[in-house]
């Protein structure tokens, strides 16, 4: 088919964007939250979409994994409009985990990473060997084959964390959209979670986009980052290219110093503000 | 991970976890041992052999009589009346996500009760009770379809279809309240015998009328399993998943109605077991919906069985209906569960 062969052709040209929106408006009720919006994610990439609060990120994020049907405008999965497609096909292309999940009282761990089977499953090809295979792989990469038979309510924050994303892992997908992924975790485990995600899209090129808050962090494992303000982009790129002094300024109305990461070289956001002042000399990390 | 069985072909595949099967099968033969144990005791005492020969046809004419027309469909009856209101429990707390639910609690207990007593105070003469049935399922589907369009706004949460149900249900209370109280004494009596639930009486015929309401609930809700468990994990994640939530919302909703307004309908008002029997389950199989299906049908089934059987022996020749006594022992071995289980 000449269709076919047509997007294998863009793909190798100009690897083209696995998830899109084309003049995309969003909101609940009467409020619009997001107004005609063009926004290319890239291919293979991770990217990371910032803002303060309320300026529709996590809004944004819904719409691109189908939760939220737009007032207006598409959402394009592969060249094809997202709600025109099934949601068992959505969810063999691409996986969300969304802000907080409950996971059901008493749920083991081996019980919620067998659901993200679920879109490649029918009813009389319930259990394959690709379906063991793959939840055996999300426990094992996500380093929770030893918690397989414990509740999810008798994990830690981390522990649990893992394990929601070992259930999107199962869904093996090449797209994954994580809200907000290391909120309430301690600094070890949010950088373990991120890490889990930098690994992932290094191996196996999965296209990543997250919600972070933590400016910092999104700079260092983001190939791309998009800033959100008002609902629209205020400006995209590596995070090395537009994250600056008037940047911060504009999206979160904050001042700021932004001096290098003195190990990975990427930008580091230092607000202004009130707080101790301490002879740099006399610290303990000198 | 823990020990699976399971099951693959080109066509075929499946994988369950052994210790819930050991569970399930262990919850049979207490349930297969009532049922015997249910056919030989009452006012007159049929010993293990001579059920069998009974059971085969060769028992005599008195005992065969006593088994046969007055046990076994007795029985029969209890068993299918708690499987049906279990099930209906299950369903409706995996679809609210919620563990209080139940149809007694949702109001679908309740149009079924308003309905019934309706009936039986203003149609019963011209019509016959044959008619009851029909009136309480008629009854239970409308306060359903009630509770999900005033919980409608954009699609129904789970909350919201807790809360306005709860609203219906102590309304529906009101209506059947004050049915019985305008009605003559013995339409009262009749209503609220009805209103405790009883398989008292219970024949063949009704048997009859209410298995194929199983037969065709019990497939439906197996055929959902996957769905339900998924959904369990929150509208987002579910639509993330490709389920389609608030299709799956409304069947559900039906498919617990279907399953305990019939019950509802030739038992009674039977309390309580729709929402206890489906904790118990949980306390012995793992959280799969495929699993606590039988699981808590079985355990609802054993549980208005033995109801019975205590209301037919205890205060003999009182037989007093099987309602009453489903909380005396559901309620005091839940919290022997919950007792065991804490850390």
């Amino acid at each position: 088919m000449s269709l076919s062969e047509h997007s294998l052709v863009d793909d190798n040209l100009f690897a083209q964007s696995p998830l899109e929106s084309v003049a995309l408006s969003l909101g609940y009720e009467k409020k619009t939250i997001i107004k005609s919006l063009d926004l290319a994610i890239q291919s293979n990439q991770i990217t990371v979409l910032v803002g303060g609060n309320g300026c529709g990120k996590s809004t944004l994020l819904k719409s691109f994994a189908r939760l939220l049907k737009p007032s207006t405008g598409q959402i394009l999965l592969n060249g094809a409009d997202i709600h025109s497609l099934s949601g068992k096909d959505v969810a063999r292309k691409l996986a969300i985990l969304p802000q907080g999940p409950v996971a059901p009282e008493g749920l083991t761990v081996e019980l919620l990473v067998r659901q993200g089977r679920y879109p490649h499953q029918n009813w009389l090809q319930s259990w394959t060997e690709d379906d063991e295979r793959l939840v055996r792989k999300a426990l094992h990469d996500t380093n929770m084959t030893e918690f397989a038979d414990r509740s999810i309510d008798a994990l830690s924050g981390g522990q649990r964390q893992r394990a929601w994303i070992a259930m999107a892992l199962a869904q093996n997908t090449d797209i994954l959209l994580l809200d907000e992924p290391t909120t309430y975790l301690d600094l070890t485990h949010q950088i373990e979670i991120l890490d889990l995600l930098f690994e992932l899209n290094a191996t196996q090129n999965t296209t990543i986009l997250m919600v972070l808050h933590d400016l910092n962090l999104a700079a260092r494992y983001a190939h791309n980052m998009i800033a959100i303000k008002d609902g629209a982009v205020f400006c995209q790129g590596a995070p090395e290219t537009i994250l600056d002094h008037d940047m911060v300024k504009a999206v979160f109305d904050m001042e700021c110093h932004i001096s290098a990461d003195p190990l990975f070289g990427t930008p580091m956001c230092i607000p202004y503000g009130k707080g101790r002042k301490v002879d740099s000399q006399a610290a303990k990390h000198v | 991970m823990s020990k699976s069985f399971s099951i693959r072909h080109r066509l075929f595949s499946f994988s369950t976890p052994v210790r819930s099967l050991w569970s399930i099968l262990a919850l049979l033969v207490f349930f297969l041992s009532i049922i015997l144990l249910s056919l030989c005791l009452g006012e007159e005492f049929i010993a293990l052999p001579q059920l069998f020969q009974v059971l085969l046809g060769k028992g005599g004419q008195a005992a065969q009589f006593v088994v046969e027309t007055l046990r076994m469909p007795r029985v029969l009856m209890a068993a299918m009346v708690g499987a049906a209101l279990a099930s209906s429990g299950l369903v409706l707390q995996s679809m609210i996500r919620n563990p209080l639910a139940s149809p007694d609690i949702i109001g679908i207990t309740g149009g079924a009760s308003a309905a019934a007593v309706c009936f039986l105070s203003f149609f019963a003469t011209a019509m016959g009770v044959i008619w009851l049935p029909v009136f309480a399922i008629a009854g239970a589907l409308l306060a359903a379809l009630l509770i999900y369009a005033l919980a409608w706004n954009s699609g129904v949460t789970p909350m919201r279809l807790v809360l306005v149900g709860i609203g219906i249900s102590s309304a529906m209370g009101a209506v059947t309240t004050f049915v019985i109280a305008a009605s003559p004494l013995s339409t009262s009596i009749t209503a609220y015998i009805w209103l405790t639930g009883s398989v008292y009486g219970a024949s063949w015929i009704e048997v009859k009328a209410l298995l194929p309401w199983l037969l065709i609930s019990w497939p439906l809700a197996f055929y959902l399993a996957r769905r339900v468990n998924t959904q369990e994990l929150g509208d987002q994640l579910a639509t993330g998943l490709g389920i389609p939530v608030q299709r799956l919302r409304l069947i559900l909703l039906f498919l617990s109605v279907i399953m305990a307004a019939p019950a509802i309908a030739y038992a009674g008002a039977v309390g309580f077991v729709g929402l206890i029997a489906p904790h118990i389950a949980r306390r012995l199989v793992v959280r799969s919906f495929a699993l606590l299906l039988p699981t808590s049908a079985l355990v609802g089934a054993c549980l208005v069985m033995l109801a019975d059987l205590c209301g037919r022996l205890l205060f003999q020749p009182l037989d007093i209906p099987a309602g009453v006594f489903v909380s005396a022992i559901g309620a005091p071995f839940f919290i022997y569960l919950l007792y065991r289980q804490r850390f």
